[in-house]
């Protein structure tokens, strides 16, 4: 059978010479390719979209459940309003709701006039109460949902647009809590792998396909969107978001990019399409220590550590410039951060004399052997080699484990560490300091991984979390980081700025201080 | 007919091992995924809850039989994180890695083929060199390393094709060579040792004896035996296909399984990196069912017993 049917192609094949029949199948193979090449990239009545590159997926959109950065942008900011939001003053401003504080632990807030959700029903307090009480619910399990009911005794609608909260007890950074989308009570929008988002937001959403999202402008916004189209491109590979640049397929991006990879925006051909812009950012980069390591417990070898980083270096080498030394938790422009902190200068010398005072000599060439456990990203793990090499200079033997981020990050939670380094996110009030440093924060109840002991710092920050006046709160918490930097629970290393690469052809953007999307309204096309 | 019954009953037990050893293994390491999702601000009682809602305070054990159970009937589960059943998410992703496979496997045997055949048919000079040089590179060289250097070259410089994503054909030839450089260095090689060897058999020199044409030769009598080993080996492949078409669908943003399967161990999410696991055991198994029918249809000696 096999015969019968291969004795055509045999006969003409025999009687083609075989360097015919390779550059048949070349020349095939050049027309399939030209073929491929000149099809239409896009429909021509589409509208023209701004492209924002973003590093990865987020996990989902849901309002109720997004907690990772690119996810909350999206859904929280653009796709929703929230109630109040943070400045770029780093306070808490009125945003879809005003408010008012009628008590310590009661807050009136206002909704606007004429306000509709995007399938058009119109915004109400009723609405804001729904949006709480979903948030506060048990049974939905959102992220937020625990520190809510924690705080708040009772919401109750107190007219058509307003509303009050009455708190359990009285708690400052409650505002910064608000920062949450106002939900709609009809669940009838457009229908999602995420549920219904429909939200009151400048943009509204028009499809997820995997590796982009896309949303629409939203036309019945007080302020319409700059751009009738923003697309959200996935770009999970380091090395293609460059060429993603090089090629002109992104328009923006906003702390996406390698550090090591900004200043090639500074230089033709992509300097001619695209410009960088920089400013303060909110992250605070860290190295924690584990205070019940038997060897870390001692401040002096703390304070040695500390001396024995070049942070400078790390700073000019591995962030590019593109950070500031840090004393604390809070940036630089923060009213609770505390100017009259300096960093730990580079000192080995003092740096082994405290490490001598520590009662750990210098021994054939070496003190005592650390373990720095780390994540496997590549920048993470070029700063524990360099951290490594500072340390060895003074007589401290550093072994650098690089985990997978689901293990490291388990680890770091359990107290399964000497020395480990991360970077907090987005932190603009200070009562994060309360998680991180008071004694009954430890895992799982907070974020005191180290197991930081001061009853001094506990009173400071129980009375700062209670204390409503600005300026007796920033003094209580300058307080806190004085006694922080001279105890060294962590020892901080750099804030980031917030490091964005905007396409020349937009006109109107601006940073966050979050590094967030709440400015992306504002960005229009410059050139048409 | 037996010897496919046979085949086909040999791929429960395989399942099954396969589903029990991401099971345990998943489980076993590090990583709550109730931390992956809830992060440090919740609560304990939150927390607790959430394990509650996912059946992870259930005894190892309930769980394993519960997930079997679940398994038999056709159920996958709901991702933890997407909040969507697994089942839909793996069919929204496997046509995309399916289409990057065969765009792969149209690249190596597109190459593969004649470039054994002429490095066979030239044995020891020059062209069998150049072949041979070919195939050391293509194996050597890494898909996280080619895949940058084919978008610089054809993306960015010449501009012929686009950097990433899925899209029309176009969006194809970068990603398909990137994951199908590999497969074909290594299946010329196979194809010209096969043919060489075959070339120097007894049947072959009578067959010219006869005085059939050299392409009747090679076409009808060398090629056919020589395939035997290859066909093989692109059933094996498989396996090496869809471990590369992570890396690929990473470089590409190509958004197939891989890159699902990759989020999901990242996220700690143990339905779906169960489903995706489950979807290409049970593409390897039947690949390799395929190939074997194809051996014992190319050489029907194997289906002897």
């Amino acid at each position: 059978m096999m015969r019968v049917l291969l004795r055509p192609l045999h006969w003409v094949v025999s009687r083609i010479p075989p360097a015919a029949l390779l550059l048949a199948a070349l020349a095939i193979g050049l027309c399939a390719e030209l073929w491929v090449v000149a099809l239409p990239a896009r429909a021509a009545d589409e509208p023209r979209p701004l492209v924002v590159m973003l590093g990865s997926q987020p996990a989902t959109l849901d309002p109720l459940r997004a907690t990772d950065a690119d996810g909350v942008r999206i859904s929280h900011q653009l796709i929703f309003d929230t109630f109040v939001r943070l400045g770029d003053d780093l306070t808490i401003q009125p945003n879809l709701a005003a408010f008012k504080r009628l008590s310590p632990t009661r807050y009136r807030f206002s909704l606007p006039k004429g306000r509709h959700f995007h399938n058009g029903a119109p915004l109400t307090a009723a609405d804001a109460v729904y949006t709480l009480q979903r948030f506060m619910a048990p049974e939905v399990g959102s992220p937020y949902g625990g520190s809510l009911r924690d705080e708040i005794a009772s919401v109750r609608q107190t007219g058509k647009l307003s509303f009050e909260v009455t708190l359990k007890a009285p708690y400052a950074a409650f505002l910064s809590h608000m920062t949450l989308p106002v939900l709609s009570r009809q669940q009838n929008g457009v229908p999602t792998p995420w549920g219904d988002l429909n939200g009151t937001g400048p943009f509204r959403f028009v499809r997820r396909d995997v590796g982009e999202i896309v949303l629409d402008r939203n036309p019945d916004y007080p302020h319409p969107a700059g751009v009738a189209r923003v697309v959200f491109k996935i770009v999970q590979d380091e090395a293609t978001r460059l060429l993603k640049f090089e090629k002109g397929d992104i328009q923006l991006a906003i702390n996406v990019l390698p550090l090591d990879k900004i200043a090639e925006f500074g230089r033709p051909p992509l300097s001619d399409r695209y410009r960088v812009v920089e400013s303060p950012g909110l992250s605070y980069q860290y190295l924690g220590f584990n205070l019940r390591d038997p060897i870390l417990k001692h401040p002096r070898v703390r304070q040695a550590i500390a001396h024995a980083i070049h942070v400078n270096v790390l700073i000019a080498r591995r962030q590019m410039s593109h950070s500031v030394p840090a004393t604390g938790l809070m940036p630089p422009g923060s009213p609770y951060s505390d100017p009259s902190l300096k960093p730990y200068a580079y000192d080995p010398a003092e740096a082994k004399r405290l490490l001598d005072a520590a009662g750990y000599p210098m021994q054939n060439g070496r003190r005592f052997r650390l373990t720095y456990k780390t994540s496997t990203d590549r920048s993470a793990v070029i700063q524990a080699r360099v951290i490594q090499n500072d340390l060895r200079q003074v007589g401290i033997d550093v072994e650098v484990r690089s985990y997978e981020w689901a293990t490291f990050y388990s680890d770091i939670r359990k107290g399964n560490f000497q020395l480990y380094s991360l970077r907090w996110i987005g932190v603009s009030d200070p009562d994060f300091l309360y998680a991180l440093l008071d004694s009954k924060s430890v895992p799982p109840q907070g974020r005191n991984r180290g197991g930081y002991a001061n009853p001094k710092v506990d009173a400071l920050l129980e009375r700062a979390r209670v204390t409503a006046d600005p300026k007796r709160r920033a003094a209580l918490y300058r307080e806190v980081h004085r006694i922080a930097h001279a105890a060294l629970p962590y020892l901080s290393l750099w804030h980031n700025n917030n490091v964005a690469v905007v396409s020349r052809a937009l006109s109107g953007f601006r940073l966050a201080p979050a590094g967030g999307f709440e400015h992306l309204a504002d960005v229009r096309w410059a050139v048409k | 007919m037996t010897y496919l019954v046979q085949r086909v009953l040999w791929t429960v037990p395989i399942l099954l091992g396969v589903l029990t050893l991401v099971f345990f293994l998943l489980h076993l390491i590090p990583g709550d995924p109730v931390d992956m999702m809830l992060g440090e601000q919740a609560l304990p009682a939150d927390r607790a809850q959430m394990h509650a809602a996912l059946g992870l305070d259930q005894p190892l054990g309930a769980q394993y039989l519960g997930y079997l159970e679940r398994t038999v009937r056709g159920d996958l589960g709901q991702s933890f994180r997407q909040h969507r059943p697994v089942a839909a998410l793996i069919a929204e992703r496997m046509p995309a890695t399916a289409e990057l496979m065969l765009g792969a496997m149209v690249v190596a045997l597109g190459v593969a083929l004649p470039l054994g055949l002429l490095a066979a048919l030239h044995h020891g000079r020059w062209v069998d060199q150049v072949a041979s040089v070919f195939a050391v590179l293509g194996v050597a060289t890494p898909n996280f390393w080619l895949g940058p250097l084919l978008i610089l070259a054809f993306a960015i410089k010449l501009d012929w094709l686009p950097v990433n994503e899925m899209g029309g054909l176009n969006h194809l030839v970068l990603p398909s060579i990137t994951l199908g450089t590999a497969m074909a260095a290594l299946l010329s090689r196979m194809m010209r040792t096969a043919l060489v060897e075959v070339l120097g058999e007894d049947y072959i020199r009578t067959a010219r004896a006869k005085g059939l044409r050299e392409h009747s030769v090679i076409l009808v009598h060398a090629l056919r035996n020589a395939l035997i080993p290859v066909v093989t080996v692109i059933g094996l492949q498989v396996g090496a296909l869809l471990s590369g078409a992570i890396i690929t669908e990473s470089i590409f943003d190509w958004p197939g399984l891989g890159t699902l399967l990759l989020g999901g161990i990242y996220g700690r999410d143990y339905p779906l990196v169960q489903g995706c696991i489950l979807v290409i055991a049970l593409t390897y198994v039947f690949v390799n069912l395929a190939t074997d029918l194809a051996y014992g249809w190319i050489d029907p000696r194997i289906r002897r017993p």
